[in-house]
């Protein structure tokens, strides 16, 4: 139904009709073209949709646009006077608060409206103030000093003083005469569309003739596809393709140093939320309700649920080759003699689990036919994998295929592989039409790849002085239904499996196992992060056997040059290891006293 | 408030830059644009570490020219070349190298250009601060504008592509390990400080220092900003973030049952930048953007050991799992007093 209302926004009155269903966000976004507002999770929990209303942030995904009848609402768009950017923005852009700039106009606006409030806010106001605006870039630190800054800077300029403009700059050493350049120029270029809310992110173009894509996902683990008919989902009216695995012309199958995965399912599944067909059609509800008509007959098979479950005799087999995805192994020197010289042994069993990388910017892409191929914009980490697998998959040359990095809101390895692109790419090429594929909160958190959860099993050896002996690790990491980066993450597992330390006699098995679990793949560390719970832990577990200080300990055994690393060759150049040991000690003296 | 008590924990921790045993290359290439700027192509991928930044400062550096006349083109598949992907901590170090090697190359094209502009022989003449100088008794100096001019007239364009990989050989051997993995490593040191609360189990992250080798820093505000950001990922990491798989199952829907950190739960972090130079990275610099997670949370787990006597091996360390050990510490002890 539709509703007449007459509201404000950045200083200019409106009186428009707007559908009672719709929300304050898509109004602002799809009536009005102010993008600033970002859709990052269309469920009041990521804070990047913040505008004000009278005053107040609110989240508005969660306020209808009828409820803004009569209002003032100020965006991101309406922060600047003109060419001069609110104090606020200055001081983000200053302080470095900006990076990927999905959370900065939500951010900015929460900000606002403290410092409209609060002239002199403490730090405890400010994290509260922003605490409904997810970050996962900054850590918050440098977005609280440049809210500090901009309150000092509002303050000063309220009682005309001119050193309020001075700004001193937060480095964490003293200031000497640089190599480089100043970085001011350039941090604006990349700063000032990202405070301004003139950054386009994929889902803020607002392109012509454009369909919109949606995903049919498997339901199971585990099943042999019987039959996929599309014809019903065909005939509905508003559907412009449908496509499954026998659409792709080229090669179907994709992977980084195995090319495991395919872009659509055809002869079985192996995880909940593999793509098994999509659809393009005229609107996004039509898309939706042409999945439901999709019929697919599935015969569930025994589903490997864990790296324990895949080694196990007689496991289903989620590859044809084995569950076995790679064994790593390290053996360096007498790993039995290492221990028999050790006075003391430790062995300790450590866990790590599944993460998402959580980035604030759903995925979205979409991609044109271009003359003679086809262009694709997307938020990725390398574009020319991105042209690698599309021009696979469709039978083109690479040049065919054009790739453009659209701004991304975060990524930490999660926008390695392929995530909407490939599926996308093929949507275009057979409705012949540019498609867009947006994935909700919900699909991007649940289809994309994890970090990889572990079982560290770990034994060291050592003698009473600390000195490390032998080293004997078996580390189990669930790679899921398909390799992806998994071969990246155990390599690099089994090669660092001890961190900066030296240890004469090591043996290490690092196993990559199938399970029809989601797929792991790379993320922040490339299994780094995990194992440096298993070393640390066990040189911590160490300390206390041998009654040493840790940090003794670490310095004792810490790889230096001329020692060799776990792959038994000598260290070249100093890696610094214990001159950051003795600067960690000499800043806790610091702290304490 | 409650009963809680206070530890800290310090972690150690090395990651290696790039893929694993083999080389894993990046192109880039340098022109001299009609201006006099000059435009560095390389497809990395900008994503919030600001290496749009980091690039054109040491291009820059490399040419002795404010970093606005350097332009970089990185976002497409027809303009920039391959740089490998942006993961592994990879493009300050390799990318970066490639940018730097290129506009080498690009430096002494444009010496040679200069050479017929000044009409002088190739050897008197001097790259300084965006000009060339031929030293002599006439003392002629010829800008980057005024050779970008000359090209024009003359038809030609200077320009380098470069595709450069650390010369250092990387080789393991697929039955023992042995040999070089990397061609780089960065290093890194955490403390953090924890408040547990005895009667919930909760843990409050106090405290987070974060020592980072880092080679060079080109870009420390940006260096700042990986290791604060890393430090909350890890953060995260350590305390709650959690997509359990359950029956083949995700079980997060959204950021109501996936928590990350907000500006709640992550503290003031200090990042202390160390500079070891690498031997191979552009002016000395490390990879290091991946790094800043690994720290805080075997710290933390060392930090709830100092303040509480119990030893976690688990992640995430969830105020249920706290809780369920400080239970157990105590039946055991009380076991034990009943055995004395």
């Amino acid at each position: 139904m539709l509703k007449t209302i007459n509201l404000t926004v950045n200083g200019k009155t409106i009186t428009t009709e707007v559908e009672s269903s719709h929300t304050l966000l898509h109004f602002l976004r799809e009536g009005l073209g102010l993008t600033g507002a970002k859709e990052g999770c269309n469920e009041g929990n990521c804070g990047a949709c913040t505008v004000l209303m009278d005053g107040h942030p609110v989240n508005s995904c969660l306020v209808l646009a009828v409820e803004a009848d009569g209002a003032h609402v100020t965006t991101v768009e309406g922060l600047a006077e003109g060419e001069r950017l609110h104090p606020l923005q200055e001081a983000f852009i200053d302080r470095g608060a900006v990076q990927c700039g999905y959370c900065t106009p939500g951010m900015l606006l929460s900000a606002k409206a403290l410092l409209d409030e609060f002239e002199a806010p403490t730090e405890k106001q400010i994290r509260e103030a922003l605490a409904g605006n997810l970050c996962r870039c900054t850590g918050y630190v440098k977005i609280i000093e440049a809210v500090s800054e901009a309150a000092r800077r509002l303050r000063s300029a309220a009682a005309r003083d001119p050193s309020a403009d001075v700004t001193v700059a937060a480095g964490s050493r003293p200031e000497a005469p640089s190599l480089f350049p100043d970085p001011a120029p350039a941090e604006r270029d990349h700063a000032v569309p990202r405070v301004t809310g003139e950054l386009r992110f994929t889902d803020d173009l607002r392109l012509t003739d454009t369909a919109w894509g949606k995903v049919l996902r498997s339901p199971h683990p585990h099943a042999l596809i019987r039959r996929i008919d599309p014809a019903e989902a065909e005939k509905l009216d508003g559907v412009l393709a449908v496509v499954t695995a026998r659409d792709i012309p080229g090669q179907n199958l994709y992977g980084i140093l195995f090319n495991d995965q395919p872009v659509l399912a055809d002869a079985k599944v192996r995880f909940v939320g593999e793509p098994v067909a999509a659809v393009a059609a005229v609107s996004p509800e039509i898309a939706e309700r042409a999945l439901g008509l999709i019929k697919v007959e599935y015969d569930p098979l025994p589903a490997v649920l864990s790296p324990q479950e895949g080694l196990s005799p007689g496991a289903s087999l989620v590859h044809q080759g084995g569950n076995v995805m790679m064994h790593k192994k390290v053996q360096i020197g007498d790993v039995d003699r290492g221990f028999d010289k050790a006075d003391v042994i430790v062995e300790e069993e450590f866990t790590t689990h599944w993460v998402d990388h959580a980035y604030l910017e759903p995925d979205c892409a979409i991609a044109s036919p271009t003359e003679d191929g086809l262009e694709i914009l997307a938020p990725c980490q390398h574009i020319h994998h991105v042209q690698e697998v599309v021009a696979a998959a469709l039978a083109m040359e690479p040049r065919q295929v054009k790739v453009i990095q659209m701004p991304t809101g975060g990524a930490f390895g999660g926008r390695i592989a392929l995530v909407a692109q490939h599926i996308v790419a093929l949507l275009a090429y057979k409705a012949r039409r540019r498609v867009k594929l947006k994935y909700s909160r919900t699909e991007t958190m649940t289809a994309t790849v994890k970090r990889h959860p572990c079982v560290h099993q770990y034994k060291v050896g050592a003698r009473a002085d600390g000195t490390l002996t032998a080293l004997r690790a078996r580390i189990l990491a669930d790679t899921g239904a398909y390799s992806a980066h998994g071969p990246i993450v155990v390599g690099k597992m089994a090669v660092c499996a001890m961190g900066p330390y030296h240890v004469p006699n090591v043996q290490v098995d690092c196993f990559g196992v199938y399970t029809n679990n989601p797929v792991a793949g790379a993320m922040r560390g490339f299994g780094m992060p995990q194992t440096a719970v298993a070393h640390e832990g066990i040189m911590d577990l160490l300390a206390d056997k041998l009654g040493m200080d840790p940090v003794a300990l670490r310095v004792k055994n810490a790889l230096e040059v001329g020692k060799p690393i776990l792959t038994g060759i000598p260290l070249t150049e100093s890696l610094g290891v214990v001159e950051a040991l003795q600067a960690a000690v000499a800043e806790r003296g610091e702290r304490r006293g | 408030m409650g009963n809680q008590v206070r530890g800290r924990g310090l972690s150690c921790y090395y990651l290696g830059v790039g893929f694993m045993g083999r080389p894993n290359p990046s192109t880039a290439e340098a022109a001299l644009l009609e201006d006099g700027r000059v435009e560095v192509r390389c497809g990395v991928a900008e994503l919030g570490q600001k290496l749009e930044v980091t690039l054109r400062m040491l291009a820059a550096a490399e040419l002795e020219v404010p970093v606005d006349r350097v332009v970089l083109v990185h976002r497409e598949t027809d303009l920039a070349p391959n740089s490998g992907v942006t993961a592994a901590s990879r493009q300050t170090y390799i990318s970066g190298g490639a940018i730097l090697k290129a506009v080498q190359e690009l430096k002494s094209r444009i010496l040679d250009e200069a050479s017929e502009v000044l009409e002088s022989g190739p050897e008197g003449l001097v790259y300084d601060q965006g000009n060339v100088v031929a030293d002599g008794p006439s003392r002629q100096e010829v800008s980057l504008v005024e050779i970008a001019r000359s090209c024009q007239r003359r038809g030609r364009s200077l320009s380098s592509r470069v595709t450069y990989n650390p010369p250092v050989e990387l080789k393991v051997d697929p039955e023992t390990g042995y040999g070089k993995p990397y061609a780089s490593y960065s290093v890194g040191v955490t403390e953090v400080e924890v408040e547990v609360d005895l009667d919930t189990g909760q843990v409050t992250v106090s405290d987070i220092v974060c020592i980072t080798d880092v080679g060079k820093a080109i870009f420390p505000k940006s260096v700042e900003g990986q290791i604060q950001g890393g430090a909350a990922m890890g953060l995260g990491y350590a305390l709650m973030e959690d997509a359990a798989v359950r029956e083949g199952r995700v079980s997060i829907t959204g950021f109501h049952d996936y928590l990350v950190p907000t500006s709640l739960d992550v503290p003031a972090i200090r990042g202390i930048i160390h500079e070891t130079p690498d031997p191979h990275g552009p002016f000395g610099a490390r990879g290091f953007g991946e790094l800043t997670v690994l720290g805080v949370a075997p710290a933390v787990l060392a930090a709830i050991k100092k303040a509480t006597g119990v030893r976690l091996r688990n992640l995430p360390v969830t105020p249920e799992r706290v809780y369920a050990a400080l239970r157990k510490q105590e039946s055991l002890q009380s076991e034990k007093e009943v055995n004395r």
